[in-house]
């Protein structure tokens, strides 16, 4: 874990995620607390028309928009170090032990950024300021993603691992030999 | 001598006293090379990982089916086979024979070697 926790320093060192960013995010909390229950809302209603997500929903909204609610306000808690990521990563091997494929996390984000900017723009009238909390709202979106998406193919690899009796080392092996 | 070169020395006397050993490597539980003699047509590295991927699948399937303890895999091919064995926990002994082998000495052989091997690797 401790190379994964590595790299997701490097990454916020490379995008410049920073003390201004957390405070940014931090003061974007409120504005989020009020609007992101629509947000959360929308975004299930759209799920909820998706033949392949709407299986996962069954009977789970109300549990679901919860969870969406709380990971929602941790973007906006100004704590982004070890404890953040684990966190985020709990989520992704979450997303693999339901069977949530890796594009609805994506869709999330994306979501996310779209509707994020429309209430961001509606509250946040110094054009300057909105776009310093808006770059802020992307990256922490982004980390978020690498995060996920890191933890789903850990978990996929450990489970073919498990599987065919592999060591991880060996899968990165073939992976790597197995040129087109 | 080396481990290494005991190894060698080992593939080499398995080719040299069944001749319808054609070839043989040792590989690592994770597909590393340890030892080979094999053609220099094949591309060892794939090949390392191929033996351990095969190895570690036949035994996942071994135990499932409850087919008591792995011995060994026999793969049969139009111009041989290809035999993979257990050297011990952390390693996998890959031999290639003649489709006209007579498959009574050479999984002797191989198992001996196996064993052998296994034991020089700990």
């Amino acid at each position: 874990m401790q190379a994964h926790h590595d790299a997701f320093t490097m990454l916020k060192t490379f995008i410049g995620f920073g003390a201004d960013d957390a405070e940014n995010l931090k003061a974007l909390a409120p504005l989020f607390a009020s609007a992101g229950g629509a947000i959360t809302d929308r975004f299930y209603e759209r799920l909820a028309a998706e033949e392949e997500p709407s299986k996962l929903l069954e009977g789970q909204v109300d549990r679901l928009k919860a969870t969406h609610a709380r990971w929602m306000g941790e973007l906006f808690a100004g704590e982004y170090e070890v404890p953040y990521f684990d966190n985020r990563w709990r989520i992704g091997l979450a997303h693999v032990r339901v069977g949530v494929k890796p594009h609805w996390v994506e869709a999330v984000m994306s979501f996310l950024r779209a509707e994020g900017l429309k209430a961001m723009a509606d509250e946040i009238r110094d054009i300057d300021l909105l776009v310093a909390r808006y770059a802020s709202l992307v990256k922490i979106l982004d980390l978020d993603l690498m995060i996920i998406n890191l933890a789903y193919g850990e978990e996929r690899l450990e489970r073919l691992a498990s599987f065919t009796g592999m060591s991880r080392k060996l899968l990165e092996r073939c992976v790597n030999q197995a040129k087109r | 001598m080396s481990r290494s070169e005991e190894i060698s020395k080992l593939l080499k006397n398995l080719s040299t006293t069944t001749p319808d050993i054609e070839a043989a490597a040792v590989v690592d539980n994770d597909g590393l090379l340890i030892a080979s003699a094999l053609p220099g047509d094949i591309e060892e590295d794939r090949v390392a990982a191929m033996s351990a991927a095969l190895l570690g699948m036949s035994e996942r399937i071994v135990r499932e089916l409850g087919r008591g303890n792995f011995s060994l895999v026999m793969i049969r091919g139009t111009e041989g086979f290809t035999i993979l064995a257990r050297c011990g926990s952390e390693a996998v002994l890959t031999v290639l024979a003649t489709s006209s082998a007579k498959l009574g000495l050479i999984f002797l052989d191989v198992t001996r070697a196996a064993k052998d091997i296994g034991r020089l690797i700990g």
